[in-house]
């Protein structure tokens, strides 16, 4: 397991989202980035990060069902915020 | 917001019930996307996709601008996905009113991953495993990744939409890959042992 006993693993671990998103001031993104190079388990950490935010990049988005649009529609209709002879357009998602 | 949402606005504004169609086709889907991964149940995303919309009807008369109209959204189908979790018999629902980083979260698995998880397929399984552990993250944490890294709002939209500060989205986020990355470390080390 690691402990991240030194004060600059410490820091990478705290900073880590920050780090990765490239949202730290320069000089700390430049500071852990020497950490990195002379640290592998910190090295491990950014890397599988970087990967688990890739995968669920790639995770695809829950698909709204056609007949949960049409109960929407019917919803918004009966609490007046559609006209009720309003037509329906084919969900164009 | 841009010369195509503000013309929307007011179009809904003036209670145009054409501009209202055009907000459902423009985002009901993704707020169902952000209320399933909330509530984890169709009927209760579905529901909650319902209020959102009823509650934007209603209130779009006050919407000054001051976010973009997607972001109000979120923030309406966030409460809303919220407020129901809290409700929920089983369980406290914590929703970390500290903002206070857990520092006691460390990785426990330091191993390089068996394979380039970019290579693979996502197939059903490795799918399912991601799912789940997004449903394992406490409502907070969960509101802050999804409306952040799966529906790629920034820092300050997603803290526009939870009514959080900046900082405080920072470190939900931060927890929330924290234990994400575990779970699918875990099952990495698992897949390249078997």
């Amino acid at each position: 397991m690691h402990n991240p006993s030194s004060p600059e693993c410490q820091r990478l671990l705290n900073s880590l989202s920050e780090f990765i998103d490239n949202e730290l001031p320069f000089e700390g993104q430049q500071r852990l980035k020497a950490h990195l190079a002379g640290c592998q388990d910190c090295r491990v950490l950014v890397q599988t990060m970087e990967k688990t935010l890739q995968l669920y990049q790639r995770l695809e988005q829950p698909i709204l069902p056609p007949e949960a649009v049409d109960r929407l529609w019917q919803t918004l209709k009966s609490e007046g915020c559609l006209d009720p002879d309003q037509p329906e357009t084919p969900n164009s998602m | 917001m841009n010369t195509n949402e503000v013309q929307l606005v007011r179009s809904l504004q003036e209670g145009d019930k054409d501009a209202c169609r055009q907000l459902i086709d423009r985002y009901s889907s993704k707020i169902y996307g952000v209320a399933l991964r909330l509530m984890k149940e169709p009927m209760e995303a579905e529901e909650v996709l319902q209020e959102t919309f009823i509650d934007a009807c209603n209130a779009v008369e006050d919407f000054e601008g001051r976010s973009s109209l997607g972001t109000w959204l979120y923030r309406i189908a966030t409460n809303n996905s919220l407020m129901r979790l809290r409700s929920q018999p089983e369980g406290v629902v914590s929703l970390d009113p500290s903002t206070e980083p857990d520092l006691t979260l460390v990785p426990q698995q330091l191993n390089a991953w068996p394979e380039e998880p970019e290579r693979l397929a996502l197939d059903q399984e490795l799918r399912r495993v991601m799912e789940a552990a997004v449903e394992k993250l406490s409502p907070s944490l969960r509101a802050a990744f999804v409306l952040r890294d799966l529906q790629e709002l920034s820092t300050a939209e997603a803290a526009e939409a939870l009514g959080i500060s900046e900082s405080a989205v920072k470190v939900r986020l931060h927890r929330a890959r924290l234990e994400l990355r575990e779970t699918l470390a875990a099952y990495f080390i698992q897949e390249g042992d078997a």
